[in-house]
């Protein structure tokens, strides 16, 4: 499928894409509302590249990244895995398709099955889709597990067995087992400890410049995200609110939102950050947030048009976007 | 590529087997499992051995022994035609060991795959399918397989289906819950997103991770349906003649308690001593099972 | 033992806590693993003390010996935790009962799960100051009101009837400090207290910390694995690695010269914010290779060793001792000067 496909066709795109899901309340469980999870997110990933998503708890980086997979069905928008419109396939429809987008999830202790061994983890996707058997199917598993700096000899031990940072290994070689395009990776090293979380993502950006990967990382710690991507995207509750690229994110950020994010972030250089100014506020539900820009409340900046009018996600200069009536 | 595999230093890991023979010792270690288990090994041993050893059949009569009392050649005594009671014993836990699990693999097969997909699909099947589920269990279990018993009939074929059917909402219940729970795992989740076909995630994927309470509830669900089997054919709906299991040898031994008193108190303690080990064994296979009474590893 | 590590502390004010040679074990099935190894340090009045360190390198259990809150398995096994003079080691449990909460307080990395769910907030803040200080009814309420108004929670007497599942993270973990703060006390055990929070949020947290702190003169022993928030919040720093203190020194001199290779990887490995705008292009990050060794598997010599750079045959073989490598500053490491050279 990938190689009848042209350079320039971006592996995904995103286009308004949207994922509410239903409030419910009451005796008879009558949905009530919904909660605009995603809210219109449009994005774009090219061929080995690595589109980073960051944003707190609640801005939906984590549902838009699962709903551009289908493994929650998109209320709106368009969805196209390498040209194809993926969003309307049914389940059956799209089985097939998952070779080519895989996914990476936080929580190595969670997302492999502690009954399998190593070795049928990784094997199991090139199963699923027919693409090896017997003893090609077993040497396959073991060049994953070089790849990804596992030794073969462990493809029998069971996941308890490994640490987490070599459990994440796992989860990578098993993405990697069918040869995919896209990997959305959600929160892969947020439950690693720190030597570890260096080692994954040095993997990751290896395998990506070997494999011409793309990858949609998505992360709360933002230098994490400027360390293996080459686009941000800022997310604030379900909205993209500014996206450019890495170095023009980071050094000039746009948004004040991105600023706050930037300014959080506490630096390992004593003496340098403390008594910086904080982001006043909470950050607001979800089910009910604020209405115009998402951020005024806690907007250093905003005017009255804050509260009211929505600001749309302008191109402000090429390759770079934000949304914010003032910048 | 320079990557470091993470496990340096750790070669001396006990391979697969070590670690079954280390885990089976842990659990000799653990007096309700050990006991249990041997209770119910000795009944194993009894039907597939001893019954070749014993030099009487179960029906075989011997007219000059009728109501015999212990002794040499009839350990136990006899009956009231004169046939062996430790025959007829033995071979009665053959047919209640045989009703018991043949009742408990008949209602887990139809009830966990019930619970696997109750749980999995959700929906309005659930719903409505528990509610049926829920109703069966509002009966009485006796009363109830003594319903289902009487309408089919008698026998010992009757009886089994009678108690699977009693047996079956346990089992459905205990999966669904089972899958509720493991279904919010990242790693169902996973081979979702990996494109496995809905039944590769069941079978694979929830299935194995819910078949710890699944043995435990059969274990405790065999002592049941032994307790169940014996009440049934006590009241002469189960075993009939010249077939007999503990239930029936209780029934007719009961008439002659004062003249041959093991006649009805062996097959009673029989059955005390099976349904104790089945128990048992479930109640420690669940401490085993249950990582909350390990303690750290 | 106590005198096996040297701690060191300066001027001489008396220490609000001093940890002497702590050993703290897990006791197992079949076997006593050691999870704090001589472990000491004190700590002054109104002084924040970062406690860095991974997963399993018994930094938590650290702060769980000196509350005396340790799960049943453990116990501490040598060592002494002098508290105002007097030793927590051995204090009765009724004793220690009426200096946890008063003059020790905690606060842990989830506030849900520390909360009682079914009782108010007002109610669970004024419960310690009724038990504690003394306090009426009437009185603790008013108090548990003026405690949520200095962690500033806004609208307090409104909130102080709410339920913890009604307030947003950041806010119950402002419940958990107003609890922990209550009786003022004069140690503070803080357990990751940021982990669960998004970064704007941890951003205020630390900021209310710092702000009480100082009025208030607590001791803060904050325990981390993040490198950055101990930098920006800390006044002495100790590194821990495999139940043994590393690392001591004061904060940046820690960061400026580190002299355990473990610190300097930790360093290294930190992705820095801003990296990509001195660069061309992804730049890979310095990692440590290797993972931290189990509890179970704790190789001879320095715990480090298998994952050190700097290794040699030495290394392997013995422990090395704590010692101060340049003022004020300590290091267990054989090859201190060599990981300094490596700096410049």
């Amino acid at each position: 499928m990938s190689d009848a496909v042209s350079p320039d066709v971006p592996t995904l795109e995103v286009v308004d894409l949207v994922k509410t899901f239903p409030l419910s309340s009451g005796f008879l469980s009558r949905v009530t509302g919904g909660v605009h999870a995603v809210d219109g997110i449009s994005f774009a990933v090219g061929r080995g590249e690595t589109l980073g998503i960051v944003g707190e708890s609640g801005c939906g980086k984590s549902t838009a990244g699962r709903t551009t997979l289908k493994l929650l069905e998109p209320t709106s928008g368009q969805i196209r895995l390498l040209g194809r419109d993926i969003t309307r396939l049914s389940r059956a429809q799209i089985r097939p398709i998952r070779r080519e987008m895989q996914m990476i999830f936080q929580d190595p202790f969670s997302s492999l099955n502690p009954r399998m061994t190593a070795g049928q983890l990784v094997g199991e996707p090139l199963g699923i889709h027919h693409l090896a058997r017997g003893a090609e199917r077993i040497d396959r598993i073991e060049a994953l597990f070089k790849q990804v700096g596992l030794r073969p000899e462990q493809m029998d031990d069971q996941p308890q067995q490994f640490s987490g940072g070599q459990r994440q290994r796992i989860a990578i070689a098993r993405a990697l087992s069918v040869k995919p395009s896209l990997i959305i990776c959600d929160e892969p090293v947020s439950a690693l400890d720190v030597s570890i979380q260096a080692q994954v993502v040095n993997l990751m950006m290896d395998l990506q410049d070997q494999y011409q990967l793309s990858y949609v990382f998505i992360a709360h710690d933002i230098a994490i995200v400027e360390q293996i991507s080459h686009r941000i995207a800022v997310m604030y509750l379900g909205r993209i609110v500014e996206m450019a690229e890495t170095k023009t994110l980071i050094g000039e950020p746009l948004h004040p939102y991105t600023e706050a994010l930037l300014a959080a972030v506490p630096k390992p250089k004593p003496g340098m950050g403390r008594r910086r100014k904080a982001l006043g506020g909470d950050i607001p539900s979800p089910i009910n947030p604020p209405p115009g820009c998402h951020f005024h409340t806690r907007c250093p900046i905003a005017v009255a048009r804050c509260r009211v009018e929505r600001p749309a996600l302008r191109t402000v200069a090429s390759g770079r976007q934000a949304a914010c009536h003032l910048r | 590529m320079t990557l470091a595999p993470e496990s340096l230093g750790r070669s001396s890991r006990p391979s697969r087997r070590q670690r079954l023979f280390r885990s089976m010792l842990d659990a000799l270690r653990n007096p309700l499992l050990a006991v249990g288990g041997f209770l119910v090994l000795i009944q194993l041993v009894a039907v597939l051995f001893v019954g070749h050893i014993l030099p009487f059949g179960p029906n075989t009569m011997d007219y000059n022994a009728l109501l015999g009392a212990p002794g040499a050649s009839h350990l136990l005594g006899t009956d009231e035609l004169g046939r062996d009671i430790l025959s007829r014993l033995v071979d009665g836990a053959r047919l209640s060991l045989s009703v018991g699990l043949g009742s408990v693999a008949m209602a887990a097969l139809i009830g966990v795959p019930l619970g696997l997909v109750a749980g999995y699909l959700g929906g309005a099947f659930d719903a409505i399918f528990m509610r049926l589920i829920d109703s069966i269990i509002a009966l009485p279990p006796l009363v109830l397989a003594l319903t289902i018993a009487a309408v089919l009939g008698t026998g010992l074929v009757n009886t089994t289906i009678a108690i699977a059917i009693v047996a079956i909402p346990a089992f459905t219940r205990l999966v669904r819950g089972q899958v509720l729970s493991l279904k919010t795992n990242d790693y169902v989740l996973a081979a979702e997103s990996l494109g496995a076909p809905t039944w590769l995630i069941l079978f694979r994927h929830i299935l194995p991770n819910a078949i710890n309470p699944v043995i435990v509830q059969a274990s405790l669900a065999i002592g049941f349906a032994i307790i169940t089997e014996s009440s049934l054919s006590f009241i002469g709906l189960g075993a009939q003649p010249p077939q007999s299991t503990w239930g029936s040898m209780v029934q007719v031994g009961f008439q002659y308690l004062e003249l041959q008193p093991f006649y009805a108190l062996a097959p009673a303690t029989m059955i005390f001593l099976a349904v104790l080990g089945f128990n048992m064994l479930g109640e420690g296979l669940r401490q085993q099972f249950d990582p909350a009474s390990r303690g750290i590893k | 033992m106590a005198e096996a590590s040297p701690t060191t502390l300066p001027e001489n004010v008396a220490p609000v806590i001093a940890v002497e040679g702590l050993r703290t074990e897990l006791a197992l099935r079949d076997r006593v693993l050691p999870a704090v190894i001589d472990v000491s340090f004190a700590l002054k009045r109104g002084q924040t003390l970062g406690v860095v360190g991974e997963s399993g390198c018994g930094k938590s259990m650290t702060a769980l010996s000196i509350a005396r809150l340790l799960p049943p398995i453990a116990r501490i096994a040598a060592g002494r935790l002098l508290f105002d003079g007097r030793d927590l080691v051995g204090l009765p449990e009724p004793d220690m009962r009426r200096v946890r909460g008063r003059d020790i307080s905690m606060i842990f990395q989830e506030p849900m799960t520390s909360l009682n769910p079914v009782k108010t907030i007002g109610y669970q803040i004024a419960e310690v100051l009724m038990l504690h200080v003394g306090l009426t009814r009437r009185q603790a309420w008013d108090a548990a009101i003026e405690k949520l108004r200095l962690v500033k929670i806004p609208e307090p007497a409104r909130r102080a009837g709410e339920y913890p599942h009604q307030l947003s993270g950041g806010m119950r973990q402002r419940v958990m400090i107003a609890i922990a703060l209550a009786c003022n006390p004069k140690l503070l055990l803080a357990d990751e207290p940021t982990t669960a929070l998004d970064v704007t949020i941890q951003a205020q947290i630390m900021e209310l910390m710092a702000e009480l702190q100082e009025s208030l003169g607590t001791a803060i022993m904050l325990i981390t694995h993040d490198l950055g928030l101990v930098a920006e919040n800390a006044d002495r720093v100790i590194v821990m690695y495999a139940g043994r203190k590393v690392e001591e020194a004061e904060v940046n001199e820690l960061f400026a010269a580190p002299c355990h290779p473990y610190t300097l990887g930790l360093l290294g490995s930190i992705p820095e914010l801003g990296a990509s705008l001195t660069r061309t292009g992804r730049g890979r990050l310095s990692e440590i290779k290797g993972s931290v060794p189990s509890l179970t598997q704790l190789p001879p010599g320095c715990a480090f060793a298998p994952r050190c750079g700097f290794a040699s045959e030495q290394c392997h073989r013995a422990v090395p001792p704590l010692e101060e490598k340049r003022p004020g500053h300590i290091a267990a490491c054989w090859h201190a000067d060599r990981v300094l050279e490596s700096l410049s």
